[in-house]
């Protein structure tokens, strides 16, 4: 009620006022009416009736804080003299509002970012009650569950509405319009949309029928694959398509861009999964997930699903003992990971630097300005302004300022977040590195970002208020006043204080700077590398072999076997080769564990990793990879009890320390096979290592082993195969169309994709390196600006103020020189210090540049070299200029106008 | 017409306020007036003290405030005493009056 009345007393203000002044005078009248009955004279008579009423002033100022909390009132006193004060020192104001916009604003681009890619609730009702179940082992790797382990937790588990399972698949589709298609898919229980609560807006959704074994054959599009391969027609919902070698119907179509578990674009029910194993519980292939129900918290979820393990663990100890169940939200597991992290968390630290860089330009703007208002404070000061009261405008400018250069700060980041999304789709494309973006991500300005964005400005007030504030508060109201506010202790102080200012800036440049040159240096290293591969003319494109009909490990080599023939007969291709992996191939199926025959070796954990490619014949023909030493792989080298290897030099220098490798033994084992399924191979040949940036490093090493396909254990059914053109010249589409006859001859019903020739995939395994390379030179550029600028205001304000200094000694003989040498020696001070501080920072911080692009070198001395140079020429002309200026004084004329 | 009687509570004097408007609407003025009689001379009231006092009143709603004519004819502001305004001058003067007693009795302790 009170509040009310509050509101009501500051809405009808001036009423207030008006009526507090008639109700004085009326007092002051008939004091003076009783006064002047007792006998008083008429002027002495209204005299004492104001004597006797008391202070007017006191008693409305007194009655207005009973309203208006004092406190309220007197920061809206300070924030209309504040705003007074900007609008009329206007050259200051824009110079202040357009440093801190940029660094606002690209600060807020970066988190619009971040917050789009990483923090972001799922597009579902109610996401966050979703979660992901998975299985953790004693090592504490995560994985995904059996199919029996499912089915007992659905079964049991009381603390969800409902648990759905997943499998991903490759979904072939064929016949109809067009060849066949590859669609990644996924194979769901019936109550997987419902429980995220999206419906098909086409057809109809699946139901509990549907997932029978044996029930008819349904599949769902999703609004993607419906436009692109069936046109967006609607009469598809009823119709057939054969997917996988089987005939479905069409039940509906999903809303556009759900795609649910990743990139899924179709659906069919999870009994329909061919190759799932229902049974053995060490077969982990299902991804499950679910929605709490009402009420149940997370923990409880867990201890739910704890006690339900526990159970089939002494139920089945063979497969499950020590296996546990981790529940997390099902933002969680969406969670890009670590590589997206380090990246935007670096660019997040480039661009604060940036904000701290232009902080610090307007501090020392407010510094300059301060002197030119120290009389000002200093009266103020001297009628009885409090110390405090006098910091608080001036904190109450810089954030109005802030908040103005926010509203700058907020359409720039729009403009820009949406520029450096743009970049991020390059990496869907899977760029080594790449950082994987959610589905329904898209860049917008939602309640955190505009947080962030008040955070960002506050922070701005009070980084550029904290140092000004400070040299207020240690002024000496007398001093000022007695100097005239020309020179003496406090515009001393503040110049200090602004020197100080501006070596900070010039380090932040100098790590800014430095970490563009390096980047950019790493990208035109890889750009002018020597490739070792000749990329002209070579075409590659990927098959997928699915199951059933390729589950037997024969029916995937006779395929293989079969297409090489075929290959070798077509005339425009000078050359083919078929391989689980190639070169600039961002499959990454990780690496085998390696044993070498006759030397002790750490065997298990302890076993070194090296990366693996099995090949088809003529692999290194066809790609231009040399080999160095021994032979290259002969038919023979796959046949049982024969098989060889071939290493690369990097694995030699490595494992045999440059000695002959020729005729040793080694073995490789992996997650996918026993020890005694994996033969021994004799080394035959070591091929020529490619340079950094080609290889996809998954296992983190360099060493790689070709072996022959014939010869793999475990044979990979998602194959290369790699073409050179006869003719250099005849491009993409010719030798795809080719290949798809080949490929179409042997299965109508395999698809060919991922078409792309070599030299297409170098340029994208650059982008990463280019992107970062040209984001950071454009904030170092920005801050190399915004340093210089500031350092140029600050001589030029220097040059102003000490005018009279400059003519008192240009009086007495100083040659301009001099002069100049006066002003540009604090700067060559300045510049050194900034340069040592930011080339320590600089080191410092190498290792987190590493971090996102691989072959940064932190102490790369020409790119240190270059950036001090710049920094030094680019400083000094920005001081040299202005002081120019200061030779120029006429001593008469400004120690005349004193 | 000496200056304000000093060292007087905000409350004590919002309670003598509404004390002298139980007996009816009065302006500034006529309450200033009232305390100075009514004490015999011993509190007197100035408008620093007495207007803020005032607006506690009117942003408490224990007085309601309207325009009106004086007996001199000159427009002045009228304070009336409001329901709550009455309830509160009963609750204050029973606290006021405990508090009294009890610094005597210290006062006048051995």
């Amino acid at each position: 009620m009170r509040l009310l009345r509050r509101l009501w007393f500051v809405i009808t203000r001036r009423q207030q006022d008006d009526d507090l002044a008639a109700e004085l005078e009326f007092h002051r009248q008939m004091k003076a009416d009783e006064l002047r009955a007792s006998g008083q004279r008429e002027p002495d008579a209204r005299v004492a009736a104001q004597r006797a009423l008391g202070n007017d002033v006191l008693a409305r100022e007194r009655s207005r804080e009973v309203w208006i909390w004092p406190w309220l009132q007197d920061i809206t006193q300070d924030v209309k003299f504040g705003a007074r004060m900007l609008a009329r020192d206007r050259r200051f104001t824009f110079a202040a509002v357009i440093a801190l916009g940029l660094g606002i604003g690209i600060n807020n681009s970066v988190f619009t970012i971040m917050n789009t890619a990483l923090l972001r609730e799922l597009p579902f009702e109610d996401a966050h009650r979703l979660v992901e179940a998975r299985i953790v082992d004693a090592r504490g790797r995560e994985g995904q569950v059996s199919y029996a382990d499912f089915l007992d937790w659905s079964a049991s588990a009381t603390s969800f509405e409902g648990l759905m399972a997943d499998v991903g698949t490759t979904m072939n589709v064929s016949g109809g319009n067009g060849s066949a298609e590859r669609f990644r898919g996924a194979y769901v229980t019936a109550n997987t949309f419902r429980l995220l609560r999206v419906a098909p807006f086409l057809g109809r959704d699946f139901v509990a029928d549907d997932d029978r074994p044996g029930a008819p054959a349904v599949i769902m599009l999703a609004y993607d694959a419906w436009q692109s391969r069936y046109g967006g027609e609607p009469s598809i919902v009823g119709q057939t398509i054969r997917v996988n070698s089987e005939t479905a119907t069409v039940i509906g179509v999903m809303p556009r861009g759900v795609t649910y578990p990743a990139v899924a674009q179709m659906w069919r029910p999870l009994s329909s999964a061919t190759n799932l194993n229902r049974t053995e519980r060490a077969a982990r292939t299902v991804g499950v997930s679910g929605r709490l129900a009402p009420g149940v918290s997370m923990a409880r979820a867990q201890a739910d699903l704890d006690a339900i393990a526990a159970q089939i663990a002494q139920a089945h100890p063979a497969a499950n003992k020590e296996l546990r169940v981790r529940v997390m939200s099902l933002h969680e597991s969406y969670s890009p990971g670590d590589v997206a992290w380090r990246v935007l968390g670096t660019l997040m630290g480039a661009v604060t630097f940036v904000l701290l860089i232009a902080c610090a330009n307007v501090a020392s703007l407010l510094l300059a300005r301060s002197t030119h208002r120290s009389r000002e404070m200093a009266i103020r000061s001297s009628l009885g302004a409090s110390r405090w009261r006098i910091i608080r405008q001036l904190l109450i400018e810089c954030l109005l300022v802030s908040v103005l250069a926010a509203a700058v700060g907020l359409s720039l980041s729009r403009f820009l977040a949406s520029i450096m999304s743009n970049a991020f789709n390059i990496f869907d494309a899977g760029a080594p590195g790449s950082v994987v973006r959610p589905f329904w991500a898209d860049i917008s300005v939602d309640t955190l970002t505009l947080t962030f964005l008040g955070a960002l400005c506050l922070f701005a007030s009070i980084a550029v208020g904290l140092v000004p504030s400070w040299h207020l508060s240690r002024t000496n109201a007398n001093d000022v006043l007695k100097d005239g506010g020309r020179g003496g202790g406090a515009t001393r102080r503040a110049r200090r204080m602004s020197g100080v200012l501006l070596v900070g800036q010039l380090a932040l440049t100098v790590i800014l700077l430095g970490s563009a040159g390096l980047m950019v240096r790493a990208y035109v290293e890889a750009q002018y590398a020597d490739l070792v591969l000749d990329t002209r003319g070579v075409v590659t494109m990927r098959i997928v072999l699915p199951v059933p009909k390729y589950a037997a490990v024969e029916r995937q080599r006779q395929f293989i076997a079969e297409l090489d023939q075929r290959l070798t007969a077509v005339p425009s291709f000078s050359s083919a080769t078929i391989g689980s992996d190639i070169p600039l191939h961002p499959l990454g199926f990780g690496g085998r564990s390696l044993t070498l025959d006759g030397r002790p070796w750490p065997t298990g954990e302890d076993a070194p990793e090296v990366q693996f490619t099995s090949v088809g014949p003529r692999y290194f023909e066809t790609l231009g990879i040399a080999v160095v030493r021994g032979r290259a792989f002969t038919p023979f080298d796959g046949l049982r009890g024969q098989e060889g290897a071939i290493v690369n030099e990097r694995f030699v220098a490595q494992y045999f320390a440059g000695a002959d490798p020729i005729g040793q033994r080694i073995k490789m084992t992996g997650p996918a096979f026993t020890a005694d399924q994996a033969p021994w191979m004799t080394v035959v040949g070591v091929a020529q290592g490619l340079p950094n940036f080609i290889v996809n490093n998954a296992a983190g090493t360099d060493a790689m082993v070709y072996l022959p396909i014939g010869a793999d254990p475990a044979p990979q059914r998602a194959l290369s195969i790699v073409v050179r053109a006869a003719d250099a010249a005849s491009g993409k589409a010719a030798a795809a169309a080719a290949l798809r006859t080949e490929v179409g001859a042997l299965d109508p019903d395999l698809p060919v994709f991922g078409i792309q020739t070599l030299e297409e995939a170098v340029a994208t395994s650059r982008v990463p390196r280019r992107i970062f390379g040209s984001w950071f030179l454009t904030i170092a550029i920005a801050a190399l600006i915004l340093s210089t600028v500031g350092l140029y205001a600050l001589t030029a304000h220097g040059v102003a103020q000490r005018s009279h200094e400059i003519g008192v000694r240009m009086a007495l003989g100083a040659r301009s020189q001099q002069v100049i040498w006066m002003f540009v020696r604090r700067t060559v001070v300045q510049l050194t210090s900034g340069l040592a501080l930011g080339l320590a920072g600089l080191i410092a911080l190498g290792r987190l540049l590493m971090a996102i692009v691989r072959d940064v070198r932190p102490g790369d001395p020409l790119t240190l070299t270059v950036v001090t140079l710049l920094l030094v020429s680019v400083a000094l002309v920005a001081s040299i200029w202005p002081a120019r200026r200061a030779a120029r004084v006429d001593p008469a004329t400004v120690l005349r106008g004193d | 017409m000496g200056h304000d009687t000093p060292d007087l509570l905000p409350g004590t004097l919002d309670l003598l306020i509404l004390r002298s408007l139980r007996a009816g609407a009065m302006h500034g003025y006529g309450l200033a007036q009232q305390i100075r009689v009514h004490s015999d001379e011993g509190l007197q009231v100035g408008g620093s003290s007495l207007y803020p006092a005032l607006q506690r009143l009117l942003l408490n709603g224990w007085v309601k405030a309207e325009w009106g004519t004086s007996e001199n004819n000159r427009k002045a502001r009228f304070y009336t005493l409001t329901a709550a305004g009455k309830k509160r001058l009963a609750s204050e003067v029973e606290e006021f009056d405990r508090i009294i007693l009890a610094i005597h009795k210290v006062l006048r302790a051995t």
